[in-house]
């Protein structure tokens, strides 16, 4: 198969099937002999799931061939976050207490895809424990710090990394992450690929890691936004096993869906601004955008969101898991900060816990008036690109300061997609955000195709 | 998540273990504010909750009450210094965020939801 292939947009590979150009199988074994080549470059991945992935494939391509077709992710390879549980393959959540651990069921996401005929080739490397635990540097993975594939001596980002560098580097077309509070959109921003979060329950949590059961959310990392929403359309929906998940409905592409002109909104700038890179590509990109319909400035309501969502963060996990304090595994974390994590988190007042979701709710109702009548508010994703593998983030970042809506976003359960922007400092990409109304996710995708459908920084890829 | 906001360390000189068991009670009078050393209250069940109240109260000392219970609560010979630091740290970070949330003005009606859910004003 071409080297092309592996950066190829899911309807190219499904066009590709459909024409007998290749089958199943070998898109699968063109897929996995990358993750088995490059993976490691990039401490991209836990475990290859070649047994599974040809099984699943073989299977694909005798439904084909029965006249039996799925959809457009019928036959098309993917990986997941290791935090999704899968039967019969370690599931290790990036953290070394759980290296070996299985787990007897099958995450909701995972079942659903195979449902849709994808196959699934590799559950892919993360931040112990989803990041919870507070860590400050890029190692902080017992499978190794996450490498950028557009320069392997910086970060890929956070908690997600492996899902961003693989789509990235053309391991996998597409792939599946989890955002509690920015793991989806930050490695799509740092790797320079299309990340979607989903509004929270817009896709089952079942049979995911829980880090924050009230914020925690699962959407793909994909080459473009119409990859994004194929994926979406496969994996949300309610779920009897998530009370979480919301019964409203969800179709992409959707039906009479307006192509523009958009009503879009940029906050107000803080005094300290991203890196000038950032500033420069997002002003750039503003261009574009005002060519699909009108851009206003409006104002982010004034929020404590960060003491919020930290608290929240902080509380739950603490519940999640408060064992690894009482059995010292919490001792066997990789990064030296994570060690010490939950401890202070463990003697947080209920009444701050309580003050925060309390808070949140005036957040839901002050941000979804401020965003009413807009299509997507559009930001700078974050304030810098990736952080070099020996620095910690917060001292690069200092000078720094982006807008806070992915806080604000994540506290308010707001769904939000990150598209690529062009190159900033050492060559490494710049994005922005389409943050909108909570269940806003196909007036998103709509902007985000129509900016990709003028620009073409989504189909760069790094070299190898 | 991406990595949340923290204050710079300070290291301190090494924290001491203790040893002292709490009791429920001895926390309740802690979280209302006695200046009382931790281990007096785990040993000394007669502080009241009004005497406790009286006594000052400053950010430090609320702090190392904290910090205290953590290391009774979580001995561990790995704690050293430079964890405790990391735990003061954290501690701190998290008396900023309490200030912050209980400074917000919210009607005692504010209720959270008894599940969270994503919300939308209806058209």
């Amino acid at each position: 198969m071409p080297a092309d292939f592996a950066f190829a947009t899911i309807r190219q590979l499904a066009q590709g099937l459909r024409e007998q150009r290749f089958t199943a199988v070998e898109l699968a074994e063109f897929f996995l002999a990358r993750l088995e080549r490059l993976g490691p470059r990039y401490n991209a991945v836990v475990t290859v799931t070649r047994a599974r992935a040809l099984a699943e494939a073989t299977q694909a391509d005798q439904e084909f061939k029965a006249g039996r077709d799925r959809g457009l992710l019928h036959g098309i390879p993917y990986g997941v976050k290791d935090l999704l549980a899968t039967r019969g393959i370690p599931t290790t959540w990036g953290a070394a207490p759980f290296r070996e651990r299985i787990i007897d069921d099958e995450a909701t996401v995972i079942t659903r895809l195979r449902e849709a005929g994808a196959v699934l080739v590799a559950k892919l490397a993360m931040v112990e424990l989803a990041g919870g635990l507070g860590y400050r540097q890029a190692h902080a993975s017992f499978s190794g710090p996450g490498l950028n594939p557009w320069d392997v001596k910086s970060w890929s980002g956070g908690s997600s990394s492996g899902s961003g560098a693989a789509v990235a580097a053309g391991l996998v077309p597409l792939a599946i992450g989890s955002e509690t509070s920015g793991s989806i959109v930050t490695p799509a921003a740092y790797c320079g690929v299309t990340g979607l979060r989903p509004t929270y329950g817009r896709v089952s949590r079942h049979g995911a890691m829980a880090l924050t059961w009230s914020m925690d959310k699962l959407g793909p990392l994909c080459r473009t936004a119409d990859d994004c929403g194929l994926v979406l359309n496969a994996i949300a929906g309610p779920d009897p096993l998530d009370d979480t998940s919301v019964s409203r409905p969800f179709q992409y592409p959707e039906p009479g869906a307006a192509a523009g002109p958009f009503k879009l909104a940029i906050l107000r700038e803080p005094t300290r601004k991203p890196q000038p890179e950032i500033q420069q590509n997002f002003a750039t990109a503003l261009q574009v955008l005002e060519n699909l319909g009108t851009i206003m400035e409006i104002p982010l309501p004034d929020f404590p969101y960060s003491a919020v969502v930290g608290t929240i963060i902080n509380c739950e996990l603490t519940a999640a898991f408060g064992d690894l304090l009482t059995t010292g595994q919490v001792w066997e974390m990789t990064a030296p900060e994570d060690r010490v994590g939950l401890h202070a988190a463990s003697v947080i007042p209920a009444r701050d816990y309580i003050n925060a979701c309390r808070i949140r709710r005036q957040i839901q109702i002050a941000v979804d008036t401020a965003f009413a009548g807009f299509d997507a508010i559009v930001v700078p994703t974050g304030s810098t690109v990736a952080p070099p593998l020996d620095r910690e983030f917060r001292e690069y970042q200092a000078p720094y300061r982006g807008t806070g809506l992915t806080v604000a976003a994540n506290a308010a359960g707001l769904p939000g997609i990150t598209l690529p922007t062009g190159h900033g400092e050492r060559g490494l990409p710049t994005s922005l955000s389409l943050v909108g109304r909570a269940f806003s996710e196909n007036q998103l995708l709509a902007v985000a195709s129509a900016y990709q459908s003028r620009t073409d920084w989504h189909t760069r890829h790094p070299g190898e | 998540m991406t990595p949340p906001d923290r204050q710079p360390a300070t290291v301190p000189a090494g924290t001491p273990e203790r040893s002292v068991p709490l009791s429920r009670r001895a926390f309740s009078g802690w979280l209302l504010g006695s200046a009382t050393p931790l281990v007096t209250l785990a040993t000394s069940p007669t502080v009241s909750a009004a005497e406790a109240q009286v006594a000052p109260r400053s950010e430090a000392t609320v702090i190392e009450r904290q910090l205290e219970l953590i290391l009774q609560q979580y001995p561990d010979p790995r704690l050293d210094a430079a964890a405790v630091a990391e735990i003061r740290d954290d501690l701190e970070t998290q008396r900023l965020r309490s200030d912050l949330l209980n400074r917000f003005p919210l009607p005692n009606h504010a209720e959270p939801g008894p599940i969270f859910t994503a919300w939308r004003r209806a058209p």
